[in-house]
Order: structure tokens, then sequence, then C-alpha cells
């Protein structure tokens, strides 16, 4: 009872979320939350390490519950509210951070069982029902019990006999203790295959790319990540003969552990008369001097055709700490794409707007990357620190966003191809996604 | 004790190391291990030091320091030192602790403490924590086994420090270690179930 007498003297009253006499529950006003932001990812069979699923599950964890939310580490969700409205947020409302707080100071109590909403439902196997195409690594990959963390390519041949345009992909990691996360790329020219072959052991190592300039990409897959089709009449274009190149990065766990992913692919109904294209924003020139604690990295390219923006790929390596992108529209208006103020590599995300963004003709689009080169960032690959360029090694940089536009009309595609190649060369058309045509 | 335990995590979110006495001493206790073999103090006397290492089976943090506790057991265990693992878990059963030092090749003992006797002694928080004790109980090193985790939970590619491992070297050279306390970035111990 005394306790509450400190904060009556100060005279601070408190917004509180439930009513300030009324008892914080598990039942009532802990399973929400968790059922509703964790409980995809910690549940039997998923990626989380534990369940957080009953009372007992949450009970033991309460102190920990409220630590790990109140510092934002988890459920891990990197972009800044208000800079995106982007599809499968995972981020706690300031609201239930401090019930999660109450609940464990005022000693993780049940409550009553009749409180309980109803158990959340999840669907088990393919969420999006069977794929068209299912592409599963040819053997399992071995991951070393410990040391660094491991960057594995494996070359996966779709068999294509034409040109089809892809609506979705679901990826299904076959061991989730391991499995960080997962990109996938594109490559009809054979250069992935090579380097499949000189590397021993299923697949080939690479850090920050898969090594080779893909000729396109599908996404890819972080914990919590849900799969989705693309809009009606939209795809991503894949190119018959081509391979998928399925980047995973693996953690080692303190075991010897085996992992055999799995991607299913879900083609459009119709061939796609919009194709995805990535505009990427890059900066190949980028010198981040030894000690430097914010060293700026700028990249621009102004659309030459209306787009509008289904999603956006923030991509740097260790040293990057903050990327902001912003849009400024013909009119002026300013834009807010994407603000990541605390990047972290292990949770890089392919965000998805919940509604295309429209970016008409002459807008300008701005990159602005922050690094920090110096000895206090625990990242840092380099000890002592040393100016780092642009690479695909962890001890390389890069300053890259990828955005990935619809166009309204086939022949702004074209124009778009054009305006890449043109400012960005042979590496921005290429990921731009758009594909090589393979049969030029 | 649950106030106290929350004004401590207060605390540490608000920055400063919560007080926590460094020359701690461990006192009587009685635990079976994974394989129902009893341990208490009294088998500590000839060992140089006896590390108490707090592990966490559910959390990702601990079992990835499995081959590097394994490692430093084979190293040190020849040289006169002791060490156990220690499961301050109340659903950790014998059978539990069996399976997953089967599955993580823990070359060393794991004690089960479901009231958490040795970590309320040691004033150990994190799994996975190490307490560094001489024959007598007292605490010589109290904190984290190395520094691939920074505080805020970002981890590096190799260790710069090895703060256990220095610890270990500085007592079987007659020095005391230094630092004695170092804060551990981990999975926090769970509650007693209350009920």
């Amino acid at each position: 009872m005394h306790r509450f007498v400190p904060a009556l003297l100060l005279g601070v009253t408190f917004a509180l979320p439930a009513s300030a006499a009324e008892e914080i529950t598990f039942t009532k006003h802990i399973a929400p939350i968790l059922w509703k932001n964790c409980a995809s990812c910690h549940r039997p069979g998923e990626v989380g390490p534990f369940n957080l699923l009953t009372y007992k599950d949450a009970a033991k964890r309460a102190d920990f519950l409220a630590q790990i939310t109140s510092e934002r580490r988890m459920p891990p969700w990197k972009a800044e509210p208000g800079h995106g409205d982007f599809e499968d947020v995972r981020r706690l409302s300031d609201a239930e951070i401090k019930l999660l707080a109450q609940w464990a100071e005022s000693g993780a109590k049940e409550g009553k069982a009749s409180d309980l909403p109803p158990a959340p439902k999840f669907t088990e196997g393919w969420q999006l029902g069977q794929p068209d195409l299912i592409l599963k690594m040819a053997e399992p990959f071995e991951v070393r019990a410990d040391g660094r963390d491991v960057y594995r390519c494996f070359v996966l041949p779709t068999g294509l006999t034409e040109d089809r345009t892809v609506a979705a992909v679901e990826f299904r990691p076959g061991n989730r203790r391991v499995v960080h996360h997962a990109l996938y790329f594109l490559d009809n020219t054979g250069a992935a295959r090579k380097k499949d072959e000189a590397d021993p052991g299923p697949g080939y190592s690479s850090f920050g790319g898969i090594g080779i300039v893909p000729t396109g990409s599908l996404g890819g897959w972080a914990p919590g990540a849900t799969a989705r089709r693309l809009p009606e009449g939209t795809g991503r274009m894949l190119r018959k003969g081509s391979d998928v190149v399925l980047q995973i990065h693996y953690h080692p766990s303190g075991k010897v552990e085996k992992d055999q992913s799995t991607l299913g692919i879900y083609f459009t109904r119709k061939p796609a008369q919009r194709l995805v294209m990535g505009v990427p924003l890059v900066n190949r020139r980028l010198a981040i001097p030894a000690g430097e604690k914010r060293h700026e990295v700028k990249a621009t390219f102004t659309l030459p055709v209306d787009v509008q923006a289904l999603g956006i790929t923030p991509h740097m390596h260790l040293l990057g700490r903050e990327m902001k992108v912003t849009a400024t529209l013909p009119n002026g208006k300013q834009e807010s794409l994407i603000w990541i103020k605390d990047w972290d590599f292990n949770w890089q995300d392919q965000y998805r707007y919940r509604k295309p963004v429209a970016l008409p003709k002459g807008t300008k689009l701005e990159m602005v990357a922050y690094y920090d080169n110096s000895a206090d960032n625990s990242k840092n690959p380099n000890h002592p620190p040393k100016l780092v360029r642009w690479g695909e090694q962890t001890t390389d940089e890069m300053a890259l966003c990828g955005l990935q536009v619809i166009t309204a009309k086939r022949a702004d595609m074209l124009e778009l191809y054009k305006e890449l190649l043109k400012t960005q060369g042979r590496l921005g058309s290429l990921l731009s996604g758009f594909g090589t045509p393979s049969d030029k | 004790m649950v106030r106290l335990r929350s004004l401590c995590v207060f605390l540490l979110l608000s920055g400063p190391l919560c007080a926590r006495d460094p020359l701690a001493k461990v006192g009587d206790f009685s635990l079976p291990d994974a394989q129902g073999k009893k341990h208490t103090p009294k088998e500590w006397k000839g060992s140089k030091a006896i590390v108490l290492i707090f592990l966490g089976t559910e959390c990702p943090v601990s079992n990835g320091y499995a081959p590097t506790l394994t490692r430093l057991a084979e190293r040190y265990g020849p040289r006169g030192v002791l060490v156990l693992g220690v499961h301050p878990d109340p659903d950790v059963t014998a059978e539990v602790a069996r399976k997953h030092a089967k599955e993580y090749r823990l070359s060393f003992p794991t004690l089960l403490d479901p009231t958490q006797t040795l970590a309320r002694q040691t004033g150990v928080r994190i799994m996975p924590e190490v307490a560094v004790l001489n024959p007598a109980g007292e605490m010589l090193y109290r904190g984290r086994i190395d520094d691939r985790y920074a505080l805020d939970g970002k981890r590096r590619d190799e260790p710069r420090t090895h703060d256990l491992e220095d610890a270990l070297t500085a007592i079987l050279a007659g020095r005391q270690p230094s630092p004695r306390a170092t804060r551990a970035f981990g999975c926090p111990l769970p509650r007693p179930i209350q009920n």
C-alpha cells in the first residue's frame, strides 16, 4: 500500500490503459497482446525458441517480457511509425508495453478463465494453399555448432520452359532453430550454377549478396513475415530456364544442425499485365573513413514515369546504423517512405505497403544512410576500424534500398528500365528485376 | 522479494548496474544433477576454482554458448577447475536436463535448482551467467563468459574479451580476477510459479 504514497506526494497522475483499481491479469490483458503479436512465431514448430500461448508460458517469463518489450527488442520491427504504412507491423503500442510491465510488477496473476478470449487459430503447412511449383534444397545443409553466422546460397532450378509471372512466394524453413532469414534471387545466366559447382558441399557461401549480379528477385522471408499474393493482375517476372538462388542466413545454435528449406511458388492465374520492378537507390562510391561515427551516404533517382510503390527493402551491412528514404513529389510535397533509425543487419525486412503509394513522374527519391565506423560500434567487423568501401563481404558495406514498383502502362516499364540503365548502368537495370529476356 | 526484483529490473533498465553484493558467498546446499547424483559444497574441497554456469534450456543465447562451455570445461577441468551447470528453471526436470545435455554435448554435470537457491546465493540473474567460487564458496568472479553479445543484444562474430577464461587464468596463477564482475547478456531467470 505504502508504495503508492510517493506517486501521490509528487502529484503524478498516470494515464493507465486499465483503471487504476483493476488488476492486470493474463486472461484479460496479457493473452490478447501475446496471441496477436507473439504467438505466430512463439508456438510449437515455429521459429520462436519458446512458446507464448499459455499462462504458464508467460508467467515464468513475466520479467523478461516486460524488459524485452520495453527495450523494443521484441517483437522485431525496425521501421519507425509514421514513416510508411506497412503490412504485418509487429510493433507493440506504448500502452501494451506498459501493461506487460504492470503485470510483471503486480505478480503476474492469471485472472478469471472467463476473461480469456478465443484461442488464436493458425493454419498448418502452406499458408496460401498448395503451391504451383515447389522448390526444395536438393540435399540438407549442415550448419556448424559454433562460430560466425553462415550465409549460404542454394541454386534451385525452376525447369520452366516458358516465362511465368509470380503472384506470391512462400518460404518454409527446414530447421527453424538456425534459419534466420532468406532472400530469393533469380539468375538465368548460369553464373550461380558455376559458383555452386566451384564450392564443395551444398550451395556456396556469400555474405552481402549472392556473389553474382542477379537477374531478378522474388522477395524474401524473415521471422514473422506472412506470405501474401500481389494485387490481381500484378506479378513478378520469372523467365524461363531461370534458377532461384535462395540465400539463407543461418545462426549457429550451439549444436550441429541440418536444414533443408523449401520455397512454394504461386503463379498468377493469368499472365500478369503489370510486372513488379525494383527501383534501386544505390551509391557504390561510398568510402567510410575509419573511426567516423556518423558518416552520411546519399543516393537519388528521379522517376521518369508514374509508379505505385508496393514495398521497400533497405540494405546495409554491419556498419549501417540508419536509413531514411524520402520522396519529393513534383508538387513539392514530401513523403517519408521508410525510416530505420536503428539498423540491424539481422532484422533486414522486406517492408510492404498496406496500400500502394502513388509516386508521379518527376518524383525525386532520396536515400540517406548513416554508418558508424568507430570502435564503439559493437558490430564493427574491423578491429581496429579501417576505411570501408562497397563490396559483398562482411567487412565491406553497401548503401542500397530497393523500391518495388508497378507502372500503369507497359510502355512506362520500358521507359523506367531505360532510365535505370542510363543512370545506374547494368547493375541498376539488372536490379530492376525486370529480368533479361532469355530470348534476347 | 518480488518487489526487490522489480526494483532491480527498473534499475537495470534505467542504466546503472543494479547493486549486487560482489562478495556474495555460497553457503550450504544439496542439489541433484540430471543423473540423480547429489552435489554439495563438500565436493569442492581440493579444487582450485568452481565455475557455476547458469543455463537456460530454451534460451538461444545460452544454448549458443554450449560449444564454448564444453571447450572451457575440457581445458580447465584437468587443471583443477570444477565446472557445474545449473538449471534455475522449475520446469527443467532431470529428463529435460539429460536430453538437453546430450543434444548440446555438455561435458559437465548440470544441477537442478528449481527453487533458485544458487541463483539467490550468487546473485546471478541471467542465463547464461557464471559465478566462479573458491572451495570456501567465496565469489571470485561473476558475470559474462565473453563479450560476444553487447548489452543491447547485438552479437559480434567473434568475442573480443574472454572474461571467464581470463578470470580462471588469473585464479590459477594465484591472482585476483580483474574485473571481478561484469554484466551478462541473455535471458533473465524465470520466475518460480507461485500457485
